[in-house]
């Protein structure tokens, strides 16, 4: 549990750094807008993703949903 | 780009949040506060989360991360002003994504609304007419020679109303409580959605936010053009109230019903657009 959390983590970091990084070279003209756009499409859901499952509460043991009578 | 990106999620979540207070208000009943749907996202993205056993795995967590991604790629196509086809492609993509929520948790629940995601593709066909109309007019699909057209002849809301009314009944169509929103209907819990719970939910979250900002955006630049930003907004919220009137005064159809009157608006609307392109 702990290392599927640091997992998230270092996933986490790694993309929002790739869109700190893609910021900052966009700004200073090297990158073109379209192609930070492109980073953005990829990384922002991982980011979203991975910062949601690294906060949450705790994780649980897989269920089995209500299938039918 | 990402200060936008996050904008626009807590912009589209603070619409849906009036839509639920507005419609409330309607109904004489308090509502929850506008802010209600960024706490959820918060709440949800706190609560303890796991992937149903009957569920493929891959799919269950994979459709989180497009739906966000189609979205974003989605604001930024209409931020640049690109082509409203790959909006409209997007929208489709997103038809896609709902049925894959459904598909991917092994729920009976989440299965029939993706079934019902699949009968509610008539709900597209009126958007269809609407590019169609929009480019007869303006002669292209950009939407930046859209916008431009609208400064020399103003707004097509104005030139053609009915290409604008297919355009609000398919926002109508993807707003919750709304008369044809059967694939969140309650007799299937919570319809393509049920099983993905917690932070999956939260994701689906940030995605509906995005999704109602584009969709909003989109409206009042096409029909309406380039307009100074905090008018756009201003826009997006009286458009978001008109919704929510027609959908705390209308009941939600069943199904066929959905569909049938769909279909019949479509046909109106494919007449209009035949006789605009015989007369234009």
């Amino acid at each position: 549990m702990t290392k599927k959390k640091d997992i998230l983590r270092a996933l986490g970091l790694l993309t929002g750094a790739i869109i700190l990084i893609g910021l900052i070279l966009q700004q200073g003209g090297i990158l073109s807008l379209a192609v930070y756009e492109a980073v953005l499409v990829v990384c922002f859901p991982i980011v979203v993703i991975c910062v949601f499952l690294w906060w949450m509460a705790r994780e649980h043991g897989e269920d089995i949903p209500f299938i039918g009578y | 780009m990402i200060g936008y990106l996050l904008f626009a999620v807590t912009f589209g979540l603070l619409l849906l949040g009036i839509h639920r207070k507005a419609i409330a208000r309607i109904q004489r009943r308090p509502g929850p506060p506008i802010w209600q749907e960024i706490l959820h996202m918060l709440k949800f993205s706190f609560k303890s989360t796991w992937i149903p056993a009957t569920a493929s795995d891959t799919l269950f967590v994979g459709v989180v991360l497009v739906a966000i991604g189609i979205w974003s790629a989605a604001l930024f196509v209409l931020l640049a002003g690109g082509s409203i086809l790959i909006i409209f492609g997007i929208y489709m993509l997103h038809k896609i994504v709902e049925h894959g929520f459904g598909l991917s948790s092994g729920s009976p629940y989440g299965k029939f609304g993706g079934v019902r995601s699949v009968i509610s593709a008539a709900s597209e066909i009126p958007l269809f007419v609407s590019v169609a109309v929009v480019a007869l007019y303006t002669q292209s699909l950009d939407i930046s020679s859209i916008i431009q057209y609208q400064k020399v002849n103003g707004p097509l809301l104005f030139i053609v109303p009915l290409a604008a009314v297919a355009m609000y009944l398919v926002i109508l169509s993807k707003m919750p409580f709304g008369p044809f929103s059967i694939v969140e209907s309650k007799e299937l819990v919570s319809g393509y959605k049920t099983e993905h719970f917690g932070v999956w939910r939260a994701g689906l979250q940030v995605s509906n936010g995005l999704k109602t900002y584009v969709l909003m955006f989109l409206f009042i630049i096409v029909f309406i053009g380039g307009i100074p930003l905090w008018l756009t907004l201003a826009g997006m919220i009286l458009l978001t109230i008109t919704l929510s009137f027609v959908c705390a005064m209308s009941p939600m159809l069943s199904p066929f019903d959905s569909v049938t009157v769909q279909m019949i608006i479509t046909g109106i609307m494919v007449a209009y657009a035949a006789v605009l392109g015989v007369f234009a």
